[in-house]
């Protein structure tokens, strides 16, 4: 216990001890973070408000709860595996530890430790308000609020148990590829994209059926399969919404559930653990007998193949700058079917109260929502807005070449550009695939996706530029709680709300369709160009100076 | 105090050895230097005993735990100074120094009666509260030193540790090493310096492509007018020139 203990304090102060006190402008960025997220949170807390009181009055709060519960633990699930491989298997600590008398049990519980404290900060960020607002709607008493807390502190729990579980396969499969450092990243990033699709899909099922606050056969059916299959959090709604002894013994059992998980999975997993960390020690075979191809080109693409082989044959970092390219895509293509008939529903109803909204009205709304999701996406874009930091300390080895920092600046930006570029056609694809928007809209929306995010891209390279983490051990270290990197996403986040923010003004005051989607499209093009012009026009502008200044 | 019997290392899908079937013999009291030209085993070799690599065939025995079947009892016997320095930089000497002593049981006391020697023999007392992310290359490299002989180990073992070290900090080393060796404990060094080994080493074995090709008594060979340069180079230089050619 005292190892554990000593050595999980170790990781936790070299993850989270800070270089500086936070500046005034780090200051504004975390207002700015919570401003950006505002708009989402008063969203998801008004539909869960108001499917309390339908799951209230249809008899059905405790399994509205437990989905709940189940959905944030999916939500957690999604953003823990890359950290479970970041954290646990690619990291550079992986040798000091290998080598310490220290049970693997020990090792992987500290390990397992802090990715369960890291993804527990955005479980509370979710789940308070969330619960809070359901709690309200439903009219809980008091015991529900008392046990909001450790709910909050148990929903990261299964899901990081099933990340780690999901990591050894993934492994597995980069140990099989060893040789084939490039193809591992893109099975890592399609294997990672694979298990983000089967929850979307789940999620979206369950959202996505019955339009405004209505709740489908569907959604109540999948309620219910959850309510019996998660029994934990079946076992902890009975809790928070009982009462007597029927909260303490609930709450018990949970917990004791939860308690078993932990102990049988730290069993098993920890068994493997230290062949995990071998896959990505053992380096690279040594067996080649390709004769080495002498080969010339000029500095720039000397530089952009530098950095693209660099990325593609770390998998950890290659997941965080280029999995924009497939989620994004991805996301479009689950959301775009249950959004269109969301809004088909909500359509058919306002034309019972006599609101006729036409179908090009209807495409342009949801091409709107969907704008929301993808120009996110265009924010972060890792390739740009991490470009310096992912360096690390081989940053330096820049500031002795004999070559411009511009240069190095603007092979650095093409890389990323290709980036976005590919994601964007990607997504505006998909947007065409399934039917939403018209070819020319989909067309426009490329192009609009193009300017903001090389837009985004130019702000990116440059904050990064300015203060780039270097001293990192591993991914998570590099690019979470990394401030500077999160601007362009908070950004594009704001950007992403004014897409459907515009469609309902236009549509409230402009009766004309065609009126509408010009002035929609007009407005988007402005803003796209201003930011463009904003960020790249100076791109390069006294990048000299800067890059002498990174110490 | 060291026997390596018929270590095998084979990287995953390789299709040859790193390390191919050595076996070795360390006894107590000895300082014992490992050599070999870049790529010959010797990190993969030095990464098996102290139980970072698991090996694919034989075994690694510290006095007498075997890494395989006892690797927590194995590992406690060793103090490791690696070839690429600490990663936990945020931390300051002093926190990473307490760490690596709870990982190896080390009481309140014996830190307290071996940090200020090991602390002023480096220099280093004024230093260990600072992080070491704010250490030259060479502080870096004293930490880990002074961190490896915290627990007194009966095998002390070093991976190219006169890299960045001043004049200064590789005469303490080396007599350091010495003084460990007179306690009738083991090193066992990795160096490219060889009249650093030639100096300071009883025995010294060389390792290329992933064979042990000789052990050599550092004083016999002396004796016989040999330099340990020239009887290195007659080993390996003359097959590195011909793969070269």
């Amino acid at each position: 216990m005292s190892k554990y203990l000593s050595l999980l304090k170790t990781l936790f102060v070299n993850t989270y001890r800070p270089s500086k006190k936070l500046s005034k402008g780090q200051i504004a960025l975390i207002a700015l973070a919570v401003v950006c997220l505002l708009p989402t949170l008063g969203l998801v807390c008004y539909s869960i408000y108001n499917y309390a009181l339908i799951a209230k009055a249809g008899g059905i709060a405790r399994e509205f709860l437990a989905t709940i519960l189940t959905l944030g633990g999916a939500s957690v699930l999604l953003l823990a595996i890359p950290s479970v491989l970041g954290y646990m298997f690619f990291s550079k600590d992986a040798e000091l530890l290998s080598m310490l008398p220290v049970p693997k049990s020990t090792l992987f519980l500290a390990k397992l430790t802090m990715v369960y404290l890291a993804e527990l900060i955005l479980s509370a960020l979710a789940m308070i308000p969330t619960l809070i607002t359901y709690g309200v709607g439903v009219g809980a008493g008091v015991w529900y609020y008392v046990l909001v807390l450790p709910m909050v502190l148990f929903t990261p729990v299964f899901p990081l148990l099933i990340a780690t579980v999901l990591a050894y396969p993934l492994m597995w499969v980069v140990a099989f590829f060893k040789r084939h450092s490039s193809l591992t990243t893109i099975l890592y990033i399609l294997g990672v994209a694979l298990i983000f699709t089967v929850i979307l899909l789940i999620e979206s099922a369950m959202v996505g059926s019955e339009g405004e606050f209505g709740i489908s056969m569907g959604l109540l059916s999948m309620m219910m399969g959850l309510y019996e299959v998660c029994i934990f959090n079946k076992l902890f709604a009975v809790a928070m919404l009982g009462a007597g002894l029927e909260i303490l013994l609930n709450f018990l059992l949970g917990t004791l559930i939860i308690v078993a998980m932990v102990v049988i999975s730290t069993l098993v997993c920890s068994a493997f653990f230290h062949s995990g960390m071998s896959y990505n020690m053992e380096g690279y075979s040594q067996s080649s007998t390709r004769t080495a191809k002498i080969v010339s080109t000029d500095k720039m693409n000397s530089l952009i193949i530098k950095d693209v082989k660099q990325l593609i044959r770390d998998p950890g970092f290659a997941f965080q700058s280029l999995a924009g390219l497939v989620l994004a895509p991805l996301l479009i293509l689950i959301m775009s079917g249950g959004m269109r008939e969301s809004i088909v529903y909500t359509q058919l109803e306002m034309a019972k109260e006599g609101i006729i909204f036409s179908d090009a009205m209807v495409g342009l709304f949801t091409l709107s929502v969907l704008s929301l999701y993808a120009i996110m996406f265009c924010g972060i874009n890792y390739a740009a807005s991490g470009a310096f930091t992912r360096e690390g300390q081989t940053f330096y080895i820049s500031k002795y070449l004999p070559v411009s920092a511009s240069l190095i600046m603007r092979a650095k930006l093409r890389f990323s550009d290709i980036v976005s570029i590919i994601s964007a056609l990607l997504t505006a694809v998909c947007v065409a695939l399934t039917g939403v928007a018209s070819p020319i809209s989909c067309v426009l929306l490329f192009l609009q996706l193009v300017m903001l995010s090389l837009a985004l891209n130019g702000m990116g390279i440059r904050r990064d530029l300015k203060r780039p983490k270097l001293e990192w051990a591993n991914v998570n270290e590099a690019f979470k709680n990394n401030y500077y990197m999160a601007v362009p996403m908070f950004i594009s986040m704001l950007i992403g709300f004014l897409a459907p923010v515009l469609a309902i003004v236009f549509f409230s005051i402009l009766g004309d369709e065609l009126l509408v989607e010009i002035c929609y499209w007009a407005i988007s093009f402005v803003v796209s160009a201003i930011l463009l012009t904003i960020f790249r026009s100076n791109v390069t502008k006294d990048v000299d100076k800067m890059m002498e200044s990174v110490e | 105090m060291l026997t390596i019997s018929n270590l095998t290392k084979k990287y995953a899908n390789s299709t040859v050895n790193a390390v191919d079937g050595i076996s070795l013999e360390l006894k107590s009291g000895e300082i014992f230097g490992f050599l070999g030209p870049n790529g010959a085993g010797k990190s993969t070799t030095i990464k098996c005993i102290v139980g970072i690599l698991s090996v694919t065939d034989g075994d690694i025995s510290i006095c007498g735990e075997s890494m395989r079947t006892s690797p927590l009892l194995a590992k406690k016997h060793i103090g490791y100074v690696p070839d690429q320095h600490t990663v936990y930089d945020k931390l300051t000497g002093i926190e990473y120094i307490n760490f690596m002593a709870d990982m190896y049981d080390v009481s309140v006391s014996e830190r307290e009666a071996r940090l200020p020697y090991l602390a002023d023999k480096f220099n280093m007392t004024d230093a260990l509260n600072r992080p070491i992310k704010t250490y030259s290359h060479g502080m870096k490299q004293k930490i880990s030193v002074i961190c490896a002989l915290m627990h007194d180990p009966d095998l002390w073992i070093l991976d190219e540790p006169l890299t960045g070290l001043d004049p200064q900090a590789s005469f303490e080393l080396k007599s350091m090493m010495r003084e460990h060796a007179d306690k009738g404990k083991t090193v066992f060094f990795s160096s490219h310096v060889l009249e650093v080994v030639e100096k300071v080493c009883d025995r010294v074995a060389i390792i290329d492509h992933g064979k042990i090709i000789a052990v050599v008594d550092v004083k016999e060979l002396s004796s016989e007018g040999n330099t340990l340069e020239s009887y290195f180079l007659d080993l390996t230089g003359e097959k590195s020139t011909s793969s070269e050619v």
